[in-house]
This record gives C-alpha cells, sequence and structure tokens, in this order.
C-alpha cells in the first residue's frame, strides 16, 4: 500500500513539475507569465531572467516538496497523498505571480507599448472555412468501446456472483458486487462517457474564437488551424487510450479471478502516454519558424482584463471562453454574465449529481 | 479574409471595419456571395463590443455592399454604382486629391499613386482566380 502511494505521489509530483516547468511555453507567443508584451519584447532580458529564476526556483520547491510529500506519506500514511500536490499547485502560481509582477514592471518602467500601434485581427475565413472537425477519427474510441461491450456480453453467462469489480495495485481484487448489468459493464459506460465528453471537448476547441497575432496574423492564422486540428485529434485519440486502460479493468472483472497479475501499469500507462501526446501538442503550438510579415501592429495591451493573470473580466468581450494564461485550457470570461451564469449553474448541478448519485443509487 | 484593426488610429473601429471589407470586395478577397461571419462570431474574434461591428455592417447594408440573408445573414454583394453614389463619391475623391494638392504633392504623382492602388487591386483579384 505504501509503496503504490509513494509510486502514485513520486509521478504526480514529476508530471506537475514538468507541467510547471513547460508554464511559459504553454501561453501564447507575446504573453510572458500572464503579461501581454509587444512582439520585440518577447525575449527581451527581463523575461528571460524571469523564466529562469521561475524555474530554478520550482525545482527546488519541488524537491522539497516531493521529499516532504515522502516523509508525510511514511509518517501519516498514503491519503495524504493529494496534499503534497496542492502545494505544488500553490508554489506554481505563487511563483508565475512573482514572475508575473516583476515582468509588468519593467514594461511599465521602460514603457514597452510607446509608440507602438495597438490592434486586433480576425480572419473571416476560419468562420465561413472553419477546421473541420475529424469526425471519422471518433471510430477509434467508438470501436475500443464497442469490443468491451462486445467482451462483456460474451462473458456475462460464466461470471461468478459475487463478482470482483475493485483490485489493488498488485492485481488482487480487493472488493465485490452482486453480479447485475450494472455492476457488469459499470467501466463500459464510463468508457462511453469519457468519450462523449472528450469528444465534446474537442468540437469545443474548433468552436472557439482563434486568438490572431496583429504582428503577424497570416502565420499565426496557420498555426491556429494546424492546432486545432491536432488538438481535435489529440483528444480522440486520448479517449481512445483512456478506454484502452479501462478494458485493461473490464478484463480483469470479467476473468472473475480474485488474481489478475499487472494492473495498474496496463490502466495508467494507457493514461500518461495520452497525457504526454497533449503536452506535446500544447507545447509545439506557435513553433513557426520566423514568419516574414511586418505589419507594423502589436497585440493589444489587454492586461487589464485579467485579474492575477487567472481571471478573465471583460464585459465588451462577447466570448464566452478565453484562453487560459496560467497553465493551459481556457477560461470563462466573467465580464459575461450570460456565460458566467451557465457555467455556474452547470458547476451546481455537476456538484448535485456527484453527491446525490451515491444516494440515489443506494 | 484577415482584418486587422488598428485600436491606436483615429479612425473609429466601425469606420475601420467597414474600409476593410469594402477594401476586400475591390480585391476579390471576399467574392460575390461570400457571407460575413455574423456580428457576435466576428466581434469575438476581435474581442471587441459587438454593437461596433453591428455599426460597420449597417454601414455596409445602407451604402450597398452587403445584403442580410435571413438564413446566411450578412452576404457579399455589391449594388452597381448609381448618380447618387458617384456624385458622392466624386465629392470625396475631390476633397482627397485636394489634400494631396495643397501639399504640393505633383500632379503625375497623384495620378501615378491612383493608378497603382487600381492595379493593386486587379493583381490580386488575378491571384484569386488563379
Amino acid at each position: 500500500m505504501t509503496t503504490t502511494g509513494v509510486v502514485v505521489h513520486l509521478v504526480l509530483t514529476a508530471l506537475l513539475l514538468y507541467l510547471a516547468w513547460l508554464t511559459p511555453s504553454l501561453s501564447a507567443r507575446t504573453v510572458r507569465f500572464g503579461v501581454r508584451v509587444p512582439d520585440d519584447r518577447v525575449d527581451d532580458p527581463v523575461v528571460q531572467r524571469e523564466t529562469t529564476r521561475f524555474r530554478t526556483a520550482l525545482l527546488i520547491s519541488g524537491v522539497i516538496i516531493a521529499a516532504a510529500g515522502l516523509g508525510l506519506i511514511f509518517t501519516a500514511g498514503v491519503a495524504l497523498v493529494p496534499a503534497p500536490v496542492l502545494a505544488q499547485v500553490i508554489v506554481w502560481y505563487l511563483l508565475y505571480f512573482r514572475a508575473n509582477r516583476a515582468i509588468t514592471a519593467a514594461k511599465q518602467d521602460q514603457n514597452w507599448y510607446a509608440g507602438k500601434r495597438q490592434g486586433v485581427t480576425a480572419d473571416t475565413s476560419l468562420r465561413s472555412d472553419p477546421p473541420r472537425f475529424p469526425w471519422a477519427w471518433l471510430l477509434l474510441p467508438i470501436l475500443v468501446v464497442a469490443v468491451s461491450a462486445v467482451l462483456g456480453i460474451i462473458r456475462y453467462p460464466d461470471l461468478p456472483d459475487p463478482m470482483p469489480v475493485h483490485f489493488d495495485a498488485a492485481g488482487n481484487a480487493n472488493r465485490y458486487a452482486p453480479k447485475s448489468v450494472g455492476s457488469v459493464f459499470t467501466v463500459v459506460f464510463l468508457q462511453a462517457g469519457l468519450t462523449l465528453v472528450l469528444g465534446a471537448i474537442g468540437v469545443l476547441v474548433f468552436r472557439g474564437p482563434a486568438d490572431v497575432d496583429p504582428s503577424r496574423p497570416a502565420a499565426s492564422v496557420r498555426a491556429h488551424r494546424e492546432f486545432v486540428a491536432r488538438l481535435g485529434r489529440g483528444f480522440i485519440v486520448f479517449a481512445t487510450l483512456l478506454d484502452l486502460g479501462l478494458l485493461a479493468t473490464d478484463w480483469a472483472m470479467w476473468s472473475g479471478a480474485p488474481q489478475v497479475g499487472v494492473l495498474l501499469p496496463l490502466t495508467l500507462g494507457p493514461v500518461l502516454v495520452g497525457i504526454a501526446m497533449l503536452v506535446i501538442i500544447v507545447v509545439q503550438r506557435n513553433r513557426d519558424p520566423e514568419p516574414d510579415e511586418h505589419t507594423g501592429l502589436s497585440h493589444r495591451d489587454d492586461d487589464s482584463n485579467w485579474i492575477g493573470g487567472v481571471l478573465y473580466r471583460n464585459p465588451n468581450d462577447p466570448s464566452w471562453f478565453v484562453q487560459r494564461r496560467f497553465g493551459f485550457g481556457w477560461t470563462v470570461n466573467i465580464g459575461n454574465r450570460v456565460a458566467l451564469v451557465t457555467c455556474a449553474g452547470l458547476t451546481v448541478v455537476v456538484l448535485a449529481l456527484g453527491l446525490l448519485m451515491p444516494l440515489i443509487l443506494r | 479574409m484577415i482584418i486587422s484593426l488598428d485600436l491606436s488610429s483615429d479612425v473609429p473601429i466601425y469606420q475601420q471595419l467597414r474600409d476593410r471589407i469594402v477594401e476586400g470586395i475591390a480585391a476579390g478577397t471576399l467574392p460575390d456571395g461570400e457571407s460575413l461571419p455574423s456580428t457576435r462570431q466576428l466581434a469575438a474574434d476581435f474581442g471587441i463590443n459587438f454593437h461596433t461591428v453591428n455599426k460597420a455592417y449597417d454601414l455596409l447594408r445602407q451604402q450597398g455592399f452587403v445584403r442580410l440573408n435571413r438564413k446566411t445573414g450578412a452576404v457579399v454583394g455589391a449594388t452597381a454604382s448609381d448618380e447618387a453614389f458617384v456624385a458622392d463619391w466624386t465629392a470625396r475623391a475631390r476633397t482627397l486629391l485636394a489634400e494631396a494638392v495643397a501639399k504640393g504633392v505633383h500632379a503625375d504623382e497623384v495620378l501615378a499613386t491612383c493608378r497603382a492602388v487600381l492595379a493593386g487591386f486587379d493583381n490580386q483579384q488575378g491571384d484569386e482566380s488563379s
């Protein structure tokens, strides 16, 4: 039990540390630690200095937190595994915020935007001829779910009652449940649900507004199209890998045996591969070689719309979601009341379902 | 078509948007029958207030550069120039030419610039069709 806890702790810490290390690469080119900088200041000495400081401090804190986490697990038990992860996220944000303050100060002191023409750019062709969602790729995860369902149906008559439904890391069954369609196919339903959710996220990515860089519009539109297409396929492949990982659990359950050998690596392996793939896709964004565009415009200085580099509030922007500045993904425009109310409502519904589900299913 | 709006310019944003779209139509990057994004979509892409985009679209519709289609929204479809348009356009061209003359730009240079600009629209139209 403790060994598993230590492994999970170390893997999670390493993964989080790596993601945090990538922070400067995760944002748009002209956003450095949440600060909008003009095109010619992307590699400013101040930015470079803050990047080095951020990464050095991150590594030191990561080692300390990992060691403290190990001590915690050995003295107080595995239940505390989330504590070091939480600490790591907090430190990540604090270091980010420190770099954000330093770059903002340099930007104001040296007046980086003096004499710059600020602009906004859009490409109408992204609306009239939008990148197409790769619907055909969805066959991959659907195939895995279908195979899982068929395997379950074939195995159903031979399954013992009660049957094993949960295994520890070494592959020993540690929970049993009465045999029923619900218990035999729980994981299949989970697979179908995950496929649906990840597919929906993929579709939303295709619909989202592009943040076109006015200083190099053609290159950034090209990069956006490529990024969206790769991310869409990435989400579908990720769903396929998750489904495959869950298929290992299915198979363990349906063998009906109390001992199934290695299970955790078979389940977690595909998930880790999937996360690595998504990280690579995100980091490779904006890696267009120096494009020969000189529009004379800089992206508008929109820092005032960002609170602490995390929350976006712009009542004049009709977008519901914009790309986040801290970490990766999208964040809701809290200045848009309809978007805010919808998201808050959905969160409440999901939380309520999560709390009520165990009571209903009991 | 890529549209850039200069936020530090004295020209109002809706006017810039209207001008860029007219230039796109002239250059053939926005061909006849092409639908423009909805006001909400375009405003979201720019991150600007959608009333601004609405104002530009309204102007384009009034001036006969786009039609409003119930199904597809704003569609490029410039109406032919009529007498009123030519009169208005001549008045504006007069002001523009007067500025050049008042600043002492030579007549040949003015004409050469006019030809170059017109040829520029033609060239791009050629690029689009090829």
